[in-house]
């Protein structure tokens, strides 16, 4: 029985502790019983090959013990969705962009692997590694206590039967995020074509460099002007078409093209600004300078992913089929 | 539920669980004994420890509250699903 006594022993470890004597006393009968009816269907006692699978049919120490054990989660079924897309979120927009940074730094920059080792770059990551680390602690830590004052409010649900549910038709462009896309490129448009003039220092000077006005400045231009009619399009009749969504495809994979070659200039060597000042040293200009290529990227990265999201709904629209509900797909699309 | 039924009359956790697998299928060794614990942890079942064939055993019945928890609602219960089932079945 030394067999017998070991699982128990370690059954034991796992079991509730104002329950464990109980449970460990009635299960020790328990398999004594089947143990004697065994023996006595036999004519002799059991050797440790035949205990040994008794007890492997019972299951592991833990797995027996589990069945016990009352049920318990930090975060809901009601709130786990919610919670998943907002981790989901974190690592799309912020811990995966930053990845891709840092693999971008280490292997295609030259100013970077020639001028500064890779304790520098792992410097500037790590504050934001942290950031994130933090915040999916935080994040997980608020759902479980907003988890824990829910289960207490359980039964004070305010939700009223008669009270009609939003069914939402995923065609529909809402006028919000249709409003928002005519102001918000507009504006972009404006400036690009220096029709709208942003504070500067009048200590520093940044241009577009050169490659960028030399190669991009029409493409952008009219990328620009194209999304702006599509916002506007979609504010006036706010359904899909299926022309309309194989002219934003269009739209979409001229943007996609765009910041790729862009991402490709950039890895080449090549910077976006141009930066001038006078009483400016040239180590902080050129310190200056790596920043901005560095948020530059980030933000084509940023465009790129949701360029890519868009371009898959509307191809699916334009096939006549229904937009993803993928909820990482809609966010990133903005629907 | 046929376990709740059963300890209408005390019995013990392999008994129990023999008397159950001769009159119909099989339980696992860790679904009665779990669920008992819980049963009594609700207070409708009440439990004893009482000498056996020389042994301790842990003798389980229901409980007054069990009681009325099985009959009238749990059956009650399980009448009216068998009676709706029935005609969809004989159907099907």
């Amino acid at each position: 029985m030394e067999l017998l006594d070991r699982y128990l022993r370690s059954l034991q470890f796992w079991l509730p502790g104002d329950q464990r004597h109980d449970i460990i006393a009635e299960l020790t009968e328990d398999i004594r019983s089947e143990v004697e009816e065994k023996q006595a269907a036999i004519g002799r006692e059991l050797n440790a090959d035949e205990m040994r699978a008794l007890l492997k049919r019972r299951g592991s120490p833990l797995r027996v013990a589990e069945s016990y054990l009352p049920q318990r989660y930090l975060i809901g079924p009601r709130l786990f969705p919610i919670y998943w897309m907002l981790l989901r979120s974190l690592v799309l927009y912020f811990l995966f962009p930053w990845a891709i940074l840092w693999l971008c730094f280490s292997a295609a920059v030259p100013f970077y692997y020639t001028h500064s080792p890779a304790l520098q770059l792992l410097r500037t990551v790590a504050p934001l590694w942290t950031l994130g680390v933090y915040t999916i602690i935080g994040l997980t830590a608020g759902f479980a206590i907003v988890e824990r004052a829910q289960r207490a409010a359980q039964d004070r649900s305010e939700w009223e039967p008669g009270r009609p549910t939003v069914v939402r038709d995923p065609n529909r462009v809402p006028r919000s995020s249709s409003i928002a896309e005519v102001v918000w490129n507009g504006f972009i448009l404006l400036w690009w074509a220096n029709a709208l003039r942003m504070p500067a220092s009048p200590d520093l000077r940044i241009t577009s460099s050169a490659t960028i006005t030399q190669y991009f400045y029409w493409p952008i231009l009219l990328l620009l002007v194209a999304m702006v009619i599509v916002g506007a399009a979609n504010l006036i009749w706010p359904l899909w078409t299926r022309t309309r969504a194989a002219l934003r495809l269009a739209v979409d994979l001229a943007g996609l093209a765009m910041v790729l070659a862009m991402a490709v200039m950039w890895a080449q060597g090549g910077v976006f600004v141009e930066l001038d000042g006078a009483k400016i040293s040239a180590e902080a200009l050129a310190k200056a300078q790596q920043w901005i290529g560095v948020s530059c990227v980030i933000v084509l990265l940023l465009m790129g992913v949701s360029f890519a999201a868009r371009a898959f709904q509307d191809f699916r629209r334009t096939l006549g089929k229904q937009p993803s509900l993928n909820r990482a797909v809609k966010l990133l699309v903005g629907e | 539920m046929a376990d709740i039924a059963q300890l209408r009359a005390e019995g013990y956790g392999y008994i129990s669980r023999k008397a159950l697998a001769d009159d119909g299928p099989a339980f696992d060794e860790d679904t009665l004994c779990p669920l008992r614990q819980r049963l009594e942890g609700q207070g409708l079942l009440d439990c004893e420890w009482c000498a056996e064939g020389g042994r301790n055993q842990r003798f389980h019945r229901l409980s007054p509250a069990g009681e009325v928890i099985l009959n009238p609602r749990l059956l009650d219960e399980w009448y009216s699903i068998h009676q709706w089932r029935e005609p969809i079945l004989q159907e099907a």
